[in-house]
């Protein structure tokens, strides 16, 4: 029927990871609330390009709906660098209080600037370092070890100030790097640690938690503009309430991968955090120097 | 009708004689234009295809090639190579098979292994007489096997577009057996034409002469040698290998053998800047046809019509290969992973075939269509790099197709060649 | 060797005889193709220079730069490009020519003229959207590298601006060629 309006939506997960059942959940509703007139369709695993590349799609309205990860957004939207920004955030709870209040509403207002419509914050839990040589408890641990870094200045300086060798490499790499001792370790979130099979090659799991910055789901805003005032108002509706499924299916997939993780024998430690923190503070400082972001990071810090 | 957009105006194009890169560019930006997307994907995505830091190989492993073959390493490699097989039937053949399985267990990617060896094979088995489409045929074949011999990161790409839940390293246990298998297929395939074309036979020269080439050939050998320890031992990646490579040919051929003035290394550059640009801008412009093949979901479309067709398992097997290969001779090989994993693993799934078994005869399958027309990458970098016209190149491979393609329904139909391995590792 | 000329395109050696019958041996385009060559030949050594620095730097230096991978990534998209746009001027590029090989003269001019027009509508594209995406992208700092986010747009929009006038001078050989330089041989 002519009526029927599609909108297309994509993630570089596969179809069971958290925020593509999320966001499929979205389509559910949408369709139930609008008798089938509004519906998702979802292009998962990648199969429209990497993440950088579909920001860019939405953008151009070749895509209406786009799940990324913030890190890949700090050049482009600086506001996410807060969220970004090593040892910001001090627990998941403190992630989601931030997230679910004024922090979140502001970097969400952010994508604006550039033609997108932030739909909601996906929280993916704390990334910790992992590596093939030893247990890591303080950044004494990580001296001389070769990290591969996502293409990120704050991950780069932050693993410089650590002690570590930033190795930049592409992601598609790490798995043999890590088996031919190229590269030494890398850092991810514990899910995507499991999913990447990683943990055949690196054996030590150490609990930095030193990043925290999580995913967004953003829509075009020429596509948001092209539905009803209503439609746009349940639409927005219906994302906020997925953070609360996202989240749930997030906290047991991570359940699971741990569990997976300690039956196939990886080595799990926690850290000196303090230690971590103290080291990486000169990287803070920097950031400070920008108005916005140090607005953003006293908020932040006032829920702690 | 937008598929049939698609295909038409590539066809029309291609038949045409419009070239191959120029016509997929032009399906693509019709389509997007008769959707109503805004066109500009198309420039996008073609951007994206060349953005992938495993591509940097190709044009350095080509230009490494052209430096060893101009500077005198190749000639002197393969002189060795020829005194100790020449007395074979089609010994340089074999040769180039065996170099194929051993670079490939470096390299991981099979258009990295036909920059590599073909550069360095393909014009030295010429001058030795053999006809250049043999020549190029076998390299070209032979370049699959290093889709399967470990390491191979088309592996590690399907576990990941299967959602990690499946072992890289079974994975890597499954593929060895059906790369030997494929090794020695090839090489009968290869006596058995050299037979047939009445290929000469070197008489053995005797071993005082096969010692001063190996002398000769020793600074070869050791580039070799620094390749598969380098990449072994974790001190460089695949890719910067090339680079290591391309700087230790310069230096033997300028200090030591002393054959490589200023001309020669600008024509040398100019023969590989060449080549890249014609290889690499294929796989940038197939990126949105792929792009569009995945929007129009032409994967899944195609396995609803494979499963209202027949429920029998082996029937629906042969065919999802069948599908497959043909899709695959429109993608190149990661886009094709990245799309079909998620679509195809689950009916394969539910007709009892193991993820890991499955993900070998993918990538097995995906090898053939990279040797097949009209988009098989591998296709365009052993005719380049063999001087030779796509269409004469394909007038004698079909005897190599046939061997590859039997290898394929030999580890289709017997699981255990791929499973036998990995479980006497657990 | 890498001066002969590759031998895919079946219309190569006709074109390049009207070419040279109607300009001359060299015409300015042909330089332009030569410095395209240029280009593409340099990326290649810096593509060279970039994997074995990012090696040296590794061990030697036991730091490594983040920008040589960003790097790395726009000297192969600068190699493609004008390699590309040089293979429009020799007429190199890969494609299956049987048609064009067994149609007679007129036909063979008309699927010539349509070949190089449709090459030229490309590069066109490639130029205007690659130089929309360039400017799109030009205030975002690339991660790693100190340069815009979207550079990798700039040697393909050059380069298609490259392909648009090889295609065209193709295209008025073709057109002006007499029917006898059209035979296929
Ligand atoms: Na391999
Ligand atoms: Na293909």
């Amino acid at each position: 029927s002519p009526d029927v309006r599609i909108l297309t939506a994509t993630d570089v997960h596969v179809k069971d990871y958290p925020t593509v059942a999320a966001v499929q959940w979205i389509g559910k509703q949408l369709e139930q609330e609008t008798g089938g007139r509004l519906r998702l369709r979802v292009y998962h695993s990648g199969q429209l390009g990497r993440e950088s590349e579909a920001i860019d799609m939405a953008r151009f309205g070749a895509i209406d709906i786009t799940r990324v990860y913030s890190g890949a957004l700090n050049n482009a939207f600086p506001l996410t660098q807060a969220l970004s920004l090593p040892y910001v955030f001090d627990s998941v709870p403190h992630l989601r209080a931030a997230l679910d209040g004024k922090v979140g509403a502001t970097v969400l207002q952010g994508f604006e600037k550039r033609d997108l419509v932030g739909l909601a914050i996906y929280d993916c839990g704390a990334r910790s370092f992992y590596n093939v040589r030893r247990p890591i408890y303080t950044p004494a641990d990580m001296h001389g070890l070769k990290f591969r870094v996502p293409a990120s200045d704050i991950f780069m300086r932050m693993i410089r100030l650590l002690g570590g060798n930033p190795t930049p490499l592409a992601y598609g790499e790490v798995f043999s790097a890590l088996q031919t001792h190229l590269i030494d370790g890398a850092e991810n979130n514990l899910r995507s640690f499991h999913s990447s099979r990683q943990f055949e090659a690196a054996h030590y799991w150490s609990q930095t938690e030193h990043s925290y910055s999580p995913d967004v789901l953003l829509i075009s805003r020429r596509s948001l503009d092209s539905l009803s005032k209503r439609d746009q108002a349940l639409l927005l509706d219906i994302s906020r309430a997925s953070v609360a499924v996202m989240r749930k299916l997030w906290d047991e997939s991570e359940a699971t991968a741990r569990q997976e993780l300690i039956a196939s024998h990886v080595r799990m430690n926690d850290c000196d955090l303090d230690a971590f923190r103290k080291a990486v503070a000169p990287l803070l400082a920097d950031y400070h120097r920008d108005p916005a972001i140090e607005a953003l990071y006293r908020e932040i810090r006032s829920l702690a | 009708m937008e598929v049939t957009v698609l295909f038409v105006v590539f066809g029309v194009l291609l038949i045409i004689g419009v070239p191959v890169a120029f016509s997929l560019a032009s399906a693509a930006l019709a389509t997007l234009l008769y959707i109503g997307l805004p066109p500009i994907v198309m420039v996008q995505q073609t951007a994206a295809g060349a953005g992938s830091a495993s591509l940097i190989a190709i044009p350095l492993f080509i230009f490494a090639g052209e430096i060893m073959l101009r500077g005198g390493i190749s000639e002197r490699l393969i002189g060795l190579a020829s005194s100790l097989v020449g007395h074979l039937r089609g010994g340089l053949g074999q040769v180039s098979v065996l170099s194929s399985l051993f670079f490939g267990g470096v390299s991981g990617s099979a258009i990295a292994d036909v920059s590599a060896i073909g550069s360095a094979m393909i014009p030295q088995m010429v001058c030795r007489g053999f006809d250049r489409d043999f020549a190029v045929n076998v390299t070209m074949t032979a370049a699959m096997v290093a889709l399967l011999v470990p390491p191979s990161h088309n592996l590690i790409l399907y576990s990941a577009s299967a959602g990690g839940s499946i072992s890289i390293a079974d994975l890597f246990a499954a593929g060895i057996l059906p790369a030997l298998l494929m090794t020695a297929t090839l090489m009968v395939t290869c006596w058995i034409i050299a037979r047939r074309r009445g290929y000469a036979i070197e008489a053995f020269p005797g071993f005082g002469v096969v010692l001063r080439r190996l002398v000769a050939a020793a600074p070869g050998l050791l580039l070799v040698a620094i390749i598969f320890i380098g990449i072994r031992a974790g001190i460089f990646t695949a890719v910067e290998s090339a680079a290591i490579a391309v700087v230790y040919a310069l230096l033997v051929t300028a200090l030591v053998y002393r054959n490589l003035n200023w001309r020669d290394f600008l024509e040398t550059v100019t023969g590989a800047a060449r080549t890249t640009g014609m290889i690499l801008f294929v796989i940038a412009s197939a990126a949105s046809f792929g792009w569009l093949l995945a929007y129009l979901q032409v994967p899944s479309a195609a396995v609803d019509g494979l499963t209202s067709i027949t429920t029998d398992k082996n029937l629906l097997l042969l065919l999802m290969i069948l599908i497959l290969l043909v899709l695959g001779t429109f993608m190149d090989l990661a886009p094709m992973i990245i799309i079909c994993t998620p679509i195809f693993l689950p009916l394969a799934k539910a007709i009892g075939v193991d993820p890991v078994h499955f993900g070998v005869i993918l990538i097995l399958k995906g090898g053939i269509s990279l040797i097949s027309p009209p988009l098989g990458s591998v296709l365009f970098v052993g005719t380049a790099i063999g001087k030779i016209s796509i269409g004469e190149t394909l007038k004698t491979i079909w005897p190599f197709w046939l061997a590859a393609f039997s290898v394929l329904l030999v580890v289709t139909f017997v699981p255990q060649l791929s499973l036998w391995l990995p479980a006497l590792m657990k | 060797m890498a001066e002969a000329p590759i031998a895919i395109a079946p219309d190569v050696d006709a074109e390049q005889a009207v070419s040279e019958a109607e300009h001359g041996p060299r015409t300015w385009l042909d330089r332009v193709a030569s410095l395209a060559t240029g280009i593409a030949g340099t990326a290649l050594v810096g593509m060279v220079a970039v994997q074995a620095l990012q090696v040296f730097a590794r061990y030697v230096l036991n730091d490594s730069p983040g920008w040589t991978e960003p790097v790395a990534l726009l000297l192969l998209n600068t190699a493609m490009s004008f390699g590309a746009a040089a293979g429009v001027h020799r007429g190199s590029h890969f494609g299956f020519f049987i048609l064009v090989h067994s149609a007679p003269p007129t036909v063979r001019k008309v699927l010539l003229s349509i070949t190089n027009l449709v090459i030229a509508g490309i590069g066109f594209v490639l130029a205007l959207w690659g130089g929309e995406l360039l400017l799109d992208g030009i205030d975002i700092p690339m991660a790693g590298a100190p340069m815009p986010q979207s550079a990798v747009y700039a040697p393909m929009s050059v380069a298609g601006a490259l392909m648009v006038l090889f295609a065209l001078q193709r295209l008025v050989a073709v057109i002006t060629a007499p029917a006898a330089s059209m035979r296929s041989k």
